[in-house]
């Protein structure tokens, strides 16, 4: 569960969020939507933690939380890491120094799933554009998480990758997993209980901001 | 060779840094802050000179401004955000200038010293000291391997899974810069930014994994220190410059190993 209470977030004098009051059940759908620099990934940060709110409450009562960040360019970067060592720092969470024999049952459950058993000792450099979503993917499932959160992950993906991402966050839900997603495509979040509009620092519902009438999106 | 003491500790010293210096360079290599080994290696200089024009102990002055000078590079890099690698500049610039102004006030031959290391002339002191460097560089790298590698990959992900990263990034910027101070007073100020770098340059031809380009990165670290030093008792070579001569040519190997087997692998397909 997720829960914001009258929250508020300044920067060099610039309000990012303002009176932000939302609430997110387990299992829940929720989709988030936004113009860039409106204030969604200030509202991100605060769910994952990595900001503690200056006025108002965050609370979060799942303790495994999967993230999910928008594409790095992992394959320009010359960190050479294979596709088991990612999967397997999905596992290190904290102090963990190292892996049980039931770390690496699951890992290799995982990456079965996911197709990716056979190219495990491959680079993430060497990998195709959905190999690598799907590795990435894989890291964050290992741990099973009770809640996961998708910043913007297909940006820059092709269409079929992107069909397919949004295919297995479908089924995640339906599997009984919290998701909260956000997208730049209203049309990603056809499935979500409820889909919210950040922007200027406000959170208002999908429906407001439609009535507001400034953006011409449909789900 | 060994029937000397010297040569022993210069031997022993040699295969400790050969495995110091890639465990703690691989991350600023991946990390494209390569440069800043050169900027603290300079610093360790002007420390030297602060030290010897001020009557003081220049290794533990050279420390000392390897430690303010990361702290100040840390700072720098915060404040230029993208441009991180303008802190690494100035602090390189100002080092220079320190070095270039105190110079011409300290003895030449205890400057040259530094220069270009003393690998041969070491004492226990330094040998301790070097012991104790790399006992804590050995542990805090084990310690921390898997975290140090989710922070590479990504930081974000890093700080979401539980992982300090600002005091991981602190820990390891310290010790690198005491690995360099250290470093440049047995191989040289000139050599020891080389030597941060061109092991895990060389491990990365090979296209390896993390795990395994670490290990190759220590390896070919270890062969050129060790090399340095054999080569200076056989040849009269300085160590320090002769070990960077083998990282270079390693590397070179490498690089000639695979465009040939490139080459083959396309002849095979025609």
């Amino acid at each position: 569960m997720i829960r914001f209470d009258d929250v508020g977030f300044s920067y060099d004098n610039k309000e990012l969020l303002r009176h932000v009051n939302f609430h997110m059940d387990d299992g829940q759908f929720v989709g988030i939507l936004g113009p860039n620099g409106g204030g969604k990934s200030t509202f991100l940060k605060l769910t994952l933690g990595m900001l503690k709110p200056q006025t108002g409450k965050v609370t979060i009562t799942d303790t495994r939380i999967g993230y999910l960040s928008q594409t790095t360019s992992v394959q320009e970067r010359n960190l050479q890491c294979s596709v088991w060592e990612l999967v397997c720092l999905g596992l290190v969470q904290g102090r963990k120094l190292f892996l049980s024999k039931k770390d690496k049952a699951k890992a290799r459950a995982v990456l079965e799933e996911f197709g990716l058993w056979e190219i495990r000792h491959h680079l993430l450099s060497e990998l195709s554009g959905g190999q690598l979503q799907r590795a990435r993917l894989a890291k964050t499932l290992v741990v099973d998480p009770t809640l996961l959160v998708f910043d913007e992950p297909d940006a820059g993906m092709d269409e079929e990758n992107h069909h397919h991402l949004i295919h297995v966050i479908e089924d995640l839900h339906r599997q009984g997993k919290s998701i909260l997603f956000v997208s730049h495509h209203p049309h990603d979040l056809e499935s979500a209980d409820a889909v919210y509009f950040i922007e200027d620092g406000e959170l208002i519902t999908y429906e407001e901001e439609t009535q507001r009438g400034h953006h011409h999106v449909s789900l | 060779m060994f029937h000397y003491e010297f040569m022993v500790i210069a031997f022993i010293v040699a295969l400790l840094l050969g495995a110091v210096f890639p465990l703690l360079g691989g991350t600023v290599v991946y990390k494209r802050l390569s440069s800043s080994g050169d900027a603290l290696a300079h610093s360790s200089l002007a420390g030297v000179a602060i030290g010897l024009v001020a009557g003081l102990n220049p290794l533990y002055i050279s420390i000392a401004a390897c430690v303010v000078s990361f702290l100040i590079i840390g700072l720098l890099r915060r404040k230029f955000g993208s441009h991180a690698e303008i802190g690494v500049v100035v602090v390189l610039s100002a080092a220079i200038a320190v070095t270039g102004i105190l110079s011409g006030y300290a003895s030449a031959a205890n400057f040259e010293s530094y220069l270009f290391g003393s690998i041969l002339l070491i004492s226990y002191e330094e040998l301790y000291i070097v012991i104790g460097l790399s006992i804590v560089v050995a542990a805090f790298y084990f310690l921390t391997y898997q975290r140090q590698l989710h922070c590479l990959y990504s930081e974000e992900e890093a700080k979401i899974a539980g992982i300090h990263v600002r005091w991981l990034d602190f820990a390891h910027s310290l010790l690198f810069a005491l690995t360099v101070a250290i470093g440049a007073k047995i191989v040289g100020s000139l050599v020891v930014s080389s030597m941060l770098v061109l092991p895990t340059a060389t491990a990365l031809l090979l296209k390896k994994n993390y795990r395994i380009t670490s290990i190759a990165s220590v390896i070919v670290s270890i062969l050129s220190m060790a090399g340095g030093v054999i080569f200076s008792y056989y040849l009269d070579w300085k160590p320090g410059a002769t070990s960077v001569g083998i990282a270079v040519l390693l590397l070179l190997l490498i690089l000639a190993y695979k465009g040939l087997s490139l080459l083959l692998k396309r002849k095979k397909t025609a």
